[in-house]
């Protein structure tokens, strides 16, 4: 932009300026995200994308950010616990800072690794330019790092605590070099490491020439106008909400060490005026599992569950976090005292951010939703070697059905809170790791039943070729699941078993660390959507073409839906149905 | 007599066709309305009216016919292709209807009221087969040919009229789908057969798969035009054999041979806009151009860098995932039709809805009432009211003024002239943003190239684009609404052959690599005979898809054509790292590369059209009138000449503020910036930094 008025008065910047320099900063991000996944080594990164990027003010809060708002908090702790070892003017262009803890950084686990890069501009810091990316090792007791017998943070890999890695002449080397002699991929974890350097350089460099054509204090003083932005629209949705409270809660399986005792989550909303309370204080204490979210996880749950209440197209960023108090006591799940153990905390996310999402239904009951399959997981397979003799952790995301909602069923194969759809090819996975897919399928009558049906759970199916240990995370929904809504009905909870249909065969816990041995098989099954409103309401012709489809069996279609199928001409017996649906 | 060559372009409005006399390289061009119903029609009526404009073209002196279309991708987009069934592997039959790896962007990834795109297979008429192919490419479970009768059967009674067939590592070894295609052509003989095999014979399952189901779901709807389009020019009394179809990845195919890879089609459109700006690039010595083609709803942008446009092969077409090879073409939701209104947070936006044809801009007077990119162009005095499209088209430009003042000014507290310039630069920026990311993509700097502006808006707002960009030339073509028509006379036809081969770089045996780019080579030269070709004269060149071990996404890296030795391993590994170091900004120069596959590239060149030299002007040309005209960098209107575009001869110098008209677009120089007229008419515009 070459018109001069404008770069003098950077004090309220006028709405057409702003928006550009809104398009520009998400074309940063954009941009910064796609180097990340396309040159980066892990299949937990390149496949699955569990990354992503984003530009913070020197404060640290984030103005702007690829994907989801997850790793909205993990941003600000992390920049801040970089701040606190490395003042700002200590900082010299060029440097990179590293860090994965989750006490005094902000990552959700240790996995997690957060790269902070300042933005110079002159000799002064502007921002800083950050990526984040999950490992697929970093140490710890088992392959993946996130093992079932963890229970104090120590358990769970390197912990890094902010610390310099890179500086104008290149990486640290005695840093890398702890990193790679700390974790079981060491190249991998080298290569993901430089791609998520390369890719905050390249944030960097783009947040300098935005300067160049805007002029620096008119970019800085859009900073904290984007974020009021968000502010704003977010305390006007809640403004036009009703005062008044809610509760809602959910019950988890167990924190995998005491197997008969239930967590509670459970959060009361309080909405007064322009204001938001999410009160944690009756939700359970904190486990000596790893189930325990710390407060960048269970905040954020509530922040996404009230964002996609409200208005889901509400750019996020540090603007999001100022209308919103928390009660949290320390030593709660939500909220645990270190060392506790905090591995497994997106199963335990999951929960709380459809219990936020129920109560919040109390305000603005069109956009009410039922909640996806509860127990989204994942699984590490560390094998002893693969096929070229190395050691090797295929590390995969399970997706479940989504939620059924008013005007639609819900989506089938989604992460529940994030729609992506996370999965590694067969044809990569069996080419880098000696392991065979069996099948993947929909679970017929997975979906939780309703005028609007919830989305298919699925059933995944290995069998490994070589000797690995394996641990499952799966969600702590064996025996609590989700739920439907409005007269809908509950999917199908998590299942899974190991050597299935042979004389070794067991069942699955859901926070397991299991040696196998080659030839192994296991069978996981994750669970659909909720369903929403009546079965017997919905038309007869879409239940005929779920049986059709295989999503739905004959016996379901006449047990809960009320449709009676002829099984020869597989067309509707209407005299039935109409008889069915009338009692 | 003399031979002819003819290129027609079937776009929304109208079908443009383009004749070449291929002795003297002369031009003549014409366009008849579009059929939407049978666009096989509009090429016949476009070639009868050249022909009847033009008597001394004889059908018979057509040597040469080369045809974009949009029919695969309106099938695609309309929902109009066949009945299709597909075949998978027995345990995997939800694969299609998953869509691994398909993820939302914006708002809609954490939307949970978003809903998963369908496919174009439903699960009923999905059937599994037994048998298994290896990661290695053997066979773990012989075919069950069985079950694959039984649900060839079972999908010929349930209607299909298609059938694709995807086996997990098929691109390995594809005997098990090669020997399923002949199961079917004996139990359901009509039915079309894609195999994912031949379709896209590459790893990741999914994307495979979808391609297939794409290939499957158009085909029968491509195979029918193109015969429609065979016969209707036979009727006309065409007697040459080569008949072309563009392909979406910028290369003519034989329409006989494009009935059988229809997938191969979806972007025969757009390409040729990409191609002629390729061409011209090298007629006029720019090797560096981003092209800006603005339609009336959308503009397609593609950076062609050192001559060479990119492609790519991760592409969605109406949300279907395409992994064929197609020029990357990156296509905004911004055009002349573009509504711009005020979002929830009270910002000004731009688009994505668009007023479309109808009702069109506020100014049309088809009762539109939201104010359009075109509308703000009205108020601007960009565009003349009295002389849209030749004057064929009534504007009221009341109209615009009134929806912008009502819409956007009042409600944002600006004058309507803020507000017309505010709706331009919103909507500038949003295509800047597409044509950022397509630069940085490919790590290049914009301030390197020309901006080549297109289509009926691209020399409208071409200038004030590549201005904010630093992009510092912007040429406008002599013809800028017909540039697709012309491309397909500047297109060679090329194919793609490729094999599937992973193994380190050092680790590959050269006899090996040599072997297999010979057996690509051979297949190539077999099919430029089919085409009419010698295959003497057809260019091959030799590639490998490159990347360090871990990574998951390969670079196409060229290679030398001679046999390849061990010792040319050394310069391979150092010229996909610095391949790598300019896409990511780093290379692991301590790794050797893994190769993913082996490929040939096939280029047989044609005559090209190639622009006549325009008569040169005065030097000085004068305005034939003069309006008041609005910019962003002066204050008030500014009494604007305007020029005819026909009067201009090369030579000639304008400097902004300036309006230059013509039939078919409009270019707008602003105020200090200098155009000229180079020797082929194109207009070329010095943007100061």
């Amino acid at each position: 932009m070459s018109d001069q008025t404008m770069q003098k008065t950077p004090a309220k910047l006028d709405p057409i300026t702003l928006e550009i320099i809104i398009a520009r900063l998400q074309e940063l991000v954009t941009t910064m995200e796609h180097l990340l996944f396309h040159s980066g080594y892990s299949t937990i990164l390149r496949e699955s994308h569990d990354g992503s990027c984003a530009l913070c003010t020197p404060e640290g809060l984030c103005v702007e950010g690829s994907g989801g708002p997850l790793h909205l908090y993990s941003y600000y702790y992390t920049v801040r616990s970089v701040l606190d070892l490395y003042p700002i003017g200590t900082m010299q262009d060029g440097d990179c800072y590293i860090s994965n803890d989750p006490y005094l950084g902000g990552t959700l686990h240790v996995p997690d690794v957060i790269i902070v890069t300042p933005i110079f501009v002159g000799d002064e810091v502007i921002g800083f330019s950050v990526s984040h990316a999950h490992k697929p090792d970093v140490g710890g007791l088992v392959p993946g790092s996130s093992g079932a017998g963890s229970r104090e943070i120590f358990h769970e890999g390197l912990v890094l605590p902010g610390v310099k890695f890179w500086t104008k002449a290149g990486v640290i080397s005695e840093v890398l070099e702890i990193i790679k002699r700390n974790c079981r991929l060491p190249e991998i974890i080298e290569g993901d490491l430089r791609a998520q350097v390369g890719c905050t350089a390249v944030g960097a460099e783009q947040v300098r020439t935005l300067c160049a054509e805007y002029g620096v204090e008119t970019i800085k003083a859009a900073f904290p106008e984007i974020m009021a932005l968000s502010e704003r629209r977010l305390r006007d949705g809640i403004a036009a909400w009703p005062d008044g409270e809610s509760e809602a809660e959910a019950t988890v399986d167990h924190d995998g060490v005491d197997l008969d005792k239930p967590l509670r989550i459970h959060v009361k909303v309080v909405k007064k005026g322009r204001d938001i309370t999410f009160d944690f204080s009756a939700t359970n204490d904190q486990v000596k599992g790893p189930t325990n979210l710390r407060p960048q996880a269970s905040h954020v749950a509530a922040v996404m569950a009230l964002v996609t209440m409200l208005d889901p197209t509400i750019p996020f960023n540090d603007g999001l976090r100022r209308p919103i108090n928390f009660i949290n006591p320390e030593g709660k799940i939500t909220n645990p005292r270190w060392p506790a153990p905090v591995n497994s905390y997106f199963g335990l996310a999951n929960v709380l951010y459809n219990v936020c999402n129920s109560a919040l239904a109390k305000f603005n009951p069109e956009r009410a939703i039922a909640p996806p399959g509860l127990g989204i997981g994942a699984i590490a397979i560390g094998y002893d070697e693969n096929r070229s003799g190395r050691k090797a952790v295929q590390y995969e995301l399970f997706p479940v059905g989504q939620g059924a909602k008013f005007e639609h069923d819900g989506s089938s194969g989604t992460v529940g809170f994030l729609n992506v759809t996370p999965n590694t090819p067969i044809e990569v996975i069996e080419t880098e790791f000696p392991v065979r897919v069996r099948r993947y399928e929909w679970v017929e009558d997975s979906a939780g039943v309703g005028s609007h049906r919830g989305g298919m759970g699925n059933r995944k199916e290995y069998e490994l070729l070589g000797n690995a240990t394996t641990t499952f995370r799966l969600g702590h929904q064996f025996k609590y699941g989700g739920w439907g809504i409005l007269g809908g009905g509950a999917p199908n909870t998590v299942r899974g078993s190991i050597n299935a249909g042979t004389d070794r065969e067991v069942a699955m816990k859901p926070l397991e660390t299991v040696r196998m041995q080659s030839g192994d098989t296991f069978i996981v099954e994750m669970p659909g959507g909720g369903g929403l409103g009546n079965p017997h309401e919905r038309p007869a012709a879409d239940v005929l073409e779920d049986v059709l489809n295989g999503y739905v069996s004959l016996d379901a279609a006449e047990r809960d839906y009320g449709v009676a199928i002829d099984r020869g001409t597989m067309t509707i017996d209407q005299t039935k149905t109409a008889s069915l649906r009338r009692s | 007599m003399s031979g002819w060559r003819v290129g027609i372009d079937i776009g929304g409005t109208f079908t443009d066709v383009v004749g070449m006399e291929i002795e003297t390289g002369k031009i003549l061009v014409t366009k008849v309305p579009s059929i939407p119903a049978d666009p096989s029609r509009a090429v016949a009526a476009g070639l009868e009216s050249l022909m009847e404009h033009h008597p001394q073209i004889r059908p018979e002196d057509i040597d040469f016919f080369a045809h974009g279309t949009t029919v695969a991708t309106n099938a695609a987009i309309e929902g109009k292709g066949a009945k299709a069934g597909l075949l998978i592997n027995k345990g995997f039959r939800a694969l299609y209807d998953m869509r691994g790896g398909n993820r939302p962007m914006g708002p809609d990834l954490i939307d949970t009221h978003w809903n998963k795109p369908v496919g174009l297979i439903p699960q009923k008429m999905t059937h599994e087969i037994g048998g298994r192919i290896g990661f290695d490419g053997a066979e773990l479970e012989p075919l069950d040919e069985e079950a694959v009768r039984k649900g060839v059967r079972a999908l010929r009674d349930a209607g299909a009229k298609s059938i694709a067939v995807c086996y997990l590592f098929s691109f390995l070894n594809p005997r098990h789908e090669q020997r399923t295609a002949e199961i079917i052509r004996e139990e359901h003989p009509e039915a079309r057969v894609s195999l994912s095999s031949v379709v896209l014979p590459l790893i990741r399952e999914y994307l495979r798969l979808s391609t297939t189901a794409l290939d499957a779901y158009v085909g029968p709807v491509v195979a029918t035009y193109l015969r429609a389009i065979t016969g209707r020019l036979r009727d006309i009394g065409l007697k040459t054999r080569r008949l072309f179809i563009m392909q979406s990845s910028g290369g003519l195919m034989q329409i006989d041979i494009a009935t059988e890879y229809p997938n191969q089609t979806l972007l025969s459109g757009p390409a040729a806009g990409v191609v002629f700006a390729a061409g011209l690039g090298e007629l006029i010595s720019e090797p560096n151009i981003v092209t800006f083609d603005v339609g009336g709803t959308s503009t397609d942008i593609s950076v062609i860098y050192k001559n060479t446009y990119q492609e790519t092969r991760l592409g969605r077409i109406h949300d279907q995932d395409i992994g064929t090879p197609m020029i990357q073409i990156r296509a905004l939701g911004a055009g002349g039709g573009t509504i711009a209104h005020i979002g929830p947070d009270g910002l000004l936006k731009g688009g994505p809805q668009s007023a479309g044809a109808d009702p069109g801009p506020a100014c049309y007077d088809h009762g539109g009432e939201n104010p359009t990119v075109t509308d703000a162009n009205i108020v601007l005095g960009y565009l003349n009211p009295k002389n849209f499209i030749g004057g064929r088209f009534k504007i009221v430009p009341e109209l615009a003024e009134k929806a912008i003042i009502e819409k956007i000014a009042k409600p944002l507290g600006l004058t309507l002239h803020q507000a017309a310039l505010g709706i331009i630069r919103v909507v500038c920026t949003n295509m800047e943003v597409g044509l950022r990311l397509s630069f940085v993509e490919r790590g290049l700097d914009a301030r390197n190239f020309a901006l080549l502006a297109f289509g009926g808006g691209g020399p409208v707002l071409g200038t004030r684009v590549a201005k904010d960009m630093g992009i510092r030339r912007v040429i406008v073509p002599p013809y800028p609404g017909i540039s697709c028509a012309m491309g397909l006379l500047q297109t060679d036809v090329k194919h793609y052959y490729m094999q599937s081969r992973m193994i380190s770089l050092t680790k590959a045996p050269a006899d090996e690599l040599n072997a297999i780019f010979t057996q690509l080579e051979e297949r190539a030269r077999r099919e430029a005979v089919q085409e009419g070709f010698d295959p003497a004269t057809i260019k091959l060149q030799r590639q490998l898809d490159l990347r360090y071990p871990f990574q998951g996404y390969e670079l196409t890296l060229d290679c030398q054509n001679e046999p390849l030795r061990d010792t040319d391993k050394g310069k391979i590994r150092a010229d996909f790292d610095q391949l790598h170091k300019e896409v990511y900004g780093t290379a692991a120069t301590g790794e050797i590369p893994d190769i993913v596959n082996v490929r040939v590239m096939s280029v047989a060149e044609v005559a090209k059209l190639g622009l006549p030299e325009l008569a040169r002007g005065k030097g000085n040309p004068q305005p034939v009138s003069r309006r008041p005209v609005l910019f962003e960098e002066r204050e008030g209107y500014i009494d604007t000449p305007i020029y005819d575009r026909a009067t201009l001869g090369a030579g000639d110098a304008i400097t902004g503020p300036a309006v230059i008209e013509q039939l078919d677009s409009t270019t707008v120089v602003l105020p200090g910036q200098k155009a000229f007229v180079e020797k082929y008419g194109n207009i070329i515009i010095e943007i100061a930094p």
